[in-house]
């Protein structure tokens, strides 16, 4: 009963961190209508932003974490002033911009090897104790990674909902051309999904990183668990994508516990197959085209 | 399209003196770096028809490599089969992989043959070094000893090599003449037409799904091929095969040399070999260059270096038009 517990507490710990992830490609997906491969690129760049931040400069803990969200941001709005805006509006749009974030992967990763090393590095743990309760010992630390991703994602949710600019945001996703015509600022509206899925990106990375280890080619695995989480919520779908962040969270967490580290990511794709072949709009999403 | 040459000149020139190099050059260092760079080309030119002109946004040609790989190594070394059966049989076994993935995802828009690609290759990639798969895959140590190539008595390792450089050689330039003879074909033809205008292509009873099926699978027997050929030469393959990295080289090659185009991942391949290989001791700085160069690419030259190579074809054209005229006059 504890293990299954604690399995669980992990499962949903692991779908916090999906879900930032995730959110942050499919809000970029939506409005933006590309899908952002150098996610996993910002996810380890704020990571290792913040262990250099932390370790080697000395900063508090909450100062590096800002300076490198900070970052993140404007490494999102980098991506869309660099790359998108050069490319949008040429044929294949969808593709080219792509390639483009797969070429910054290969940029990302070397630059962190070249500066970083290729070594192992550890993020110092955020807060140290554990809770004890009823024969459970659970790290403060994750209670606090969850309570945190939570917060963050509801926090994003509200901001879609109720502030201007979220509403906009949503406005270019159901129509661009209609957007523009009422007003909206269409290129700051990328600028700012791109910064703020970014930052989901950032946090998922420092997050991650505080609970495992650093090391340059980190940023992939993420990257890939996000798609399958979009692909199965369905791509469109912000809520989609968090119900099946957290549902594949913890089948993923039973998975590796009771069958096998490795075999988590097989079921998981497993359960994308599925989802692809029998409904390809995924859980939540609408019919495609 | 019916007066234009099926085998380009350039190519048969190309092949011609590729034929004659490791006479002239004769060290093992060469033949290492040439065959590496004949199955990028090899794989790459698929890949790259795929991208660039089939609107296939497939990101896991390497599922084919290496399922072509495992498939002929676990074949020739259970049942002692001739490594030249188990590259058809690589080729077959990469083919039967193309026609799997392709089914749940080629009916979707392009992202999501992209994301289903990527996704699969990374399954494998776990999936290969679990315990249950071990007397298929060898786990995580994978497939040891794997026979060369040979002909009769003569084992291809001998000689520097140089024998797996012709073979290579061999089945890259029998793929660069396969897919010109694709391109042209009435399934080329279709292609074509599907990229220029899906609606138009489909009013004149082009099937797009099965179209596109049939050209995945086709790309997926070559690369199968290719990477039978490459456990063979290199006498093991490991779950590593399945590799992400790979997959980001395949598109700095493609890209670079110009998606969508024939000669680009020749001009890409010699691109990636030069940063690759020469400049190795400039570490992971060469590869900041090359992903810099690639998303320069992208957003200024979007064909590529083939667009320095058409200009320069131009030129000369031009340069010898000038001179027999000044040779005619009288």
């Amino acid at each position: 009963m504890t293990e299954t517990l604690l399995v669980l507490e992990e499962g949903i710990e692991l779908g916090a961190v999906f879900a930032l992830m995730a959110m942050g490609l499919a809000l970029i997906y939506r409005t933006v209508r590309f899908l952002n491969f150098a996610h996993g690129t910002t996810f380890i760049i704020s990571a290792y932003l913040t262990w250099y931040l932390i370790s080697s400069v000395g900063l508090s803990y909450p100062l590096g974490v800002a300076v490198a969200l900070c970052v993140a941001f404007l490494f999102g709005a980098a991506i869309e002033l660099c790359i998108l805006r050069p490319l949008r509006g040429k044929p294949e749009f969808e593709l080219t911009a792509i390639i483009a974030t797969i070429g910054l992967i290969f940029i990302g990763e070397n630059s962190i090897r070249a500066l970083a090393g290729s070594r192992v590095k550890m993020i110092p743990e955020m807060v140290t104790g554990n809770l004890l309760y009823g024969g459970i010992s659970l790290p403060f630390q994750r209670i606090l990674i969850i309570v945190v991703s939570v917060s963050v994602l509801l926090l994003v949710t509200l901001f879609l909902r109720k502030t201007k600019q979220g509403i906009a945001i949503r406005a270019i996703h159901q129509s661009t051309d209609v957007a523009g015509l009422l007003g909206i600022n269409v290129g700051r509206m990328y600028l700012y999904t791109l910064g703020i899925g970014s930052i989901l990106a950032g946090i998922a990375g420092i997050f991650l990183s505080a609970l495992h280890t650093l090391s340059p080619g980190a940023g992939f695995e993420p990257l890939f668990m996000a798609f399958i989480v979009i692909v199965f919520g369905g791509i469109d779908s912000i809520e989609g994508t968090l119900y099946s962040a957290f549902l594949l969270g913890i089948v993923k967490s039973f998975a590796a516990t009771y069958l096998g580290i490795g075999w988590g990511d097989v079921i998981l794709f497993a359960f994308m197959t599925i989802m692809l072949i029998f409904r390809p709009s995924g859980l939540a999403g609408r019919r495609i085209e | 399209m019916k007066g234009k040459s099926k085998y380009p000149l350039a190519a048969c020139i190309l092949i011609g003196l590729a034929i004659v190099l490791p006479i002239v050059v004769r060290e093992r260092y060469f033949v290492t770096i040439a065959v590496q760079f004949l199955v990028w080309v090899a794989v790459a030119q698929w890949w790259n028809y795929l991208v660039g002109n089939a609107r296939i946004f497939s990101m896991g040609q390497i599922i084919f490599f290496g399922i072509g790989g495992y498939a002929s190594a676990w074949m020739c070394l259970t049942f002692g089969l001739s490594p030249w059966v188990g590259m058809v049989i690589g080729g077959f076994a990469g083919a039967a992989f193309g026609l799997v993935v392709s089914l749940p995802c080629l009916r979707l828009r392009g992202i999501y043959v992209a994301l289903f690609t990527i996704a699969f290759l990374i399954m494998l990639q776990k999936l290969f070094v679990q315990q249950p798969l071990e007397p298929f895959t060898g786990s995580t140590e994978g497939l040891l000893g794997i026979p060369h190539f040979g002909i009769g008595p003569l084992e291809f390792q001998a000689f520097n090599r140089v024998p797996y450089y012709y073979l290579i050689l061999g089945i890259t330039s029998a793929s660069f003449f396969a897919l010109s003879r694709l391109i042209n074909s009435k399934w080329g033809l279709a292609i074509t037409a599907l990229g220029d205008s899906e609606t138009y292509a489909k009013s004149l009873g082009v099937n797009p799904v099965q179209t596109r099926i049939l050209i995945f699978s086709i790309a997926a027997f070559f690369t199968g091929i290719v990477g039978s050929f490459y456990a063979h030469y290199s006498s093991v393959i490991g779950a590593g095969i399945f590799s992400i990295e790979m997959t980001i080289y395949y598109f700095v090659i493609m890209t670079i040399g110009g998606l969508g185009k024939r000669e680009g991942p020749f001009l890409g391949a010699l691109v990636f070999l030069v940063f690759y290989q020469l400049l190795a001791e400039w570490g992971p700085y060469r590869f900041i260059v090359l992903g810099v160069l690639l998303v320069l690419i992208l957003t200024r030259m979007p064909s590529g270096l083939s667009t320095i190579v058409e200009s320069a074809k131009v030129a000369l054209m031009r340069i010898i038009q000038s001179c027999l005229h000044k040779l005619m006059r009288p």
